[in-house]
């Protein structure tokens, strides 16, 4: 059994070291360059069971991401993974239906831990 | 430093050291420590300089950028600390400068200096050179195991330009929140 997590991140680096970290406990990693690339990419993935999210990002950025999924409707939880840590910034995620908050640099066991309570594997 | 105002050149020395601390620190953060160099200077690193990344920033009554020069050396040496992914080396020094300014963020929010940042611009090639800032600006130069990295930040202060009385407290790196 596994889950299909996605991340969003303009950094190659960080969408790597994500996916790298997931990948060992046995998460299906989706990755996403921003908003718009994921916005195209979730709509042909409905089993998506967890969003890992940065915030500063090109075209459309992970508030204005976090808006349109709550638009749509999406149950879909999001952690936000940033080196952001301004308290608005933080409440305005959580008004949209964030689940989480995480500065960067991150700690691949947080990052696993929090996976795990979210999106456990085999549920 | 270029000439500022006395009101405001307090002010971007705060900045000033704060961006030095915090590049102390991010880098100590992934275990690979650096110290400040006495013998680098922009001239010495642009010959060496593989890539600069630069991200703009905004807040009340300022703006600026924040520039970092990294080696190839220097890149090398972030990607395999950051976990010896296959990875593009201008992405890591990209990344790298997000982080930076994201602390500096951080530690302006709490001296009453609150700022928004862009998204990092980076440009690889040999002999880079930067124009001079609008306002004032600073470089620091660090020494890593065989590599070296330059910062520069601009700052151009607004007549009027005040810092904030209520500082706020910004989550730290490394933090995990669970709502």
């Amino acid at each position: 059994m596994t889950a299909r997590v996605m991340v969003i991140d303009d950094s190659m680096l960080v969408r790597r070291q994500v996916s790298a970290a997931l990948k060992t406990p046995g998460y299906l990693v989706t990755e996403a360059v921003d908003g718009v690339d994921a916005l195209e990419k979730l709509s042909g993935l409905e089993d998506m069971k967890l969003i890992v999210c940065d915030v500063n990002m090109p075209r459309m950025n992970g508030i204005e991401l976090l808006e349109r999924l709550s638009a749509q409707g999406s149950v879909v939880p999001v952690v936000m993974l940033t080196t952001e840590g301004q308290p608005e910034l933080i409440q305005r995620a959580r008004s949209l239906g964030a689940k989480g908050w995480i500065v960067k640099p991150f700690k691949p066991e947080f990052l696993v831990a929090t996976a795990a309570k979210l999106a456990p594997i085999g549920v | 430093m270029n000439s500022i105002s006395p009101v405001n050149r307090a002010d971007f020395e705060l900045m000033d050291q704060h961006m030095m601390d915090v590049a102390v620190e991010l880098f100590a953060a992934y275990d690979v420590p650096i110290e400040q160099s006495a013998t680098l200077s922009e001239e010495v690193l642009g010959e060496e300089t593989y890539c600069m990344a630069s991200i703009g920033y905004v807040g009340e009554g300022l703006k600026g950028v924040l520039i970092l020069a990294a080696t190839r050396a220097a890149a090398e040496a972030w990607t395999s600390a950051a976990g010896g992914l296959e990875c593009d080396l201008v992405d890591t020094v990209g990344e790298f400068s997000n982080m930076l300014l994201g602390r500096l963020k951080g530690r302006l929010l709490r001296e009453g200096i609150p700022i928004s940042l862009a998204t990092p611009l980076t440009v690889v090639g040999a002999g880079l050179r930067i124009s001079l800032p609008p306002g004032t600006s600073s470089w620091h130069f660090f020494e890593g195991p065989g590599w070296h990295l330059g910062t520069r930040l601009d700052a151009a202060f607004e007549p009027g330009f005040q810092r904030a009385r209520t500082h706020a407290s910004p989550a730290e790196a490394g933090d995990a929140i669970i709502f």
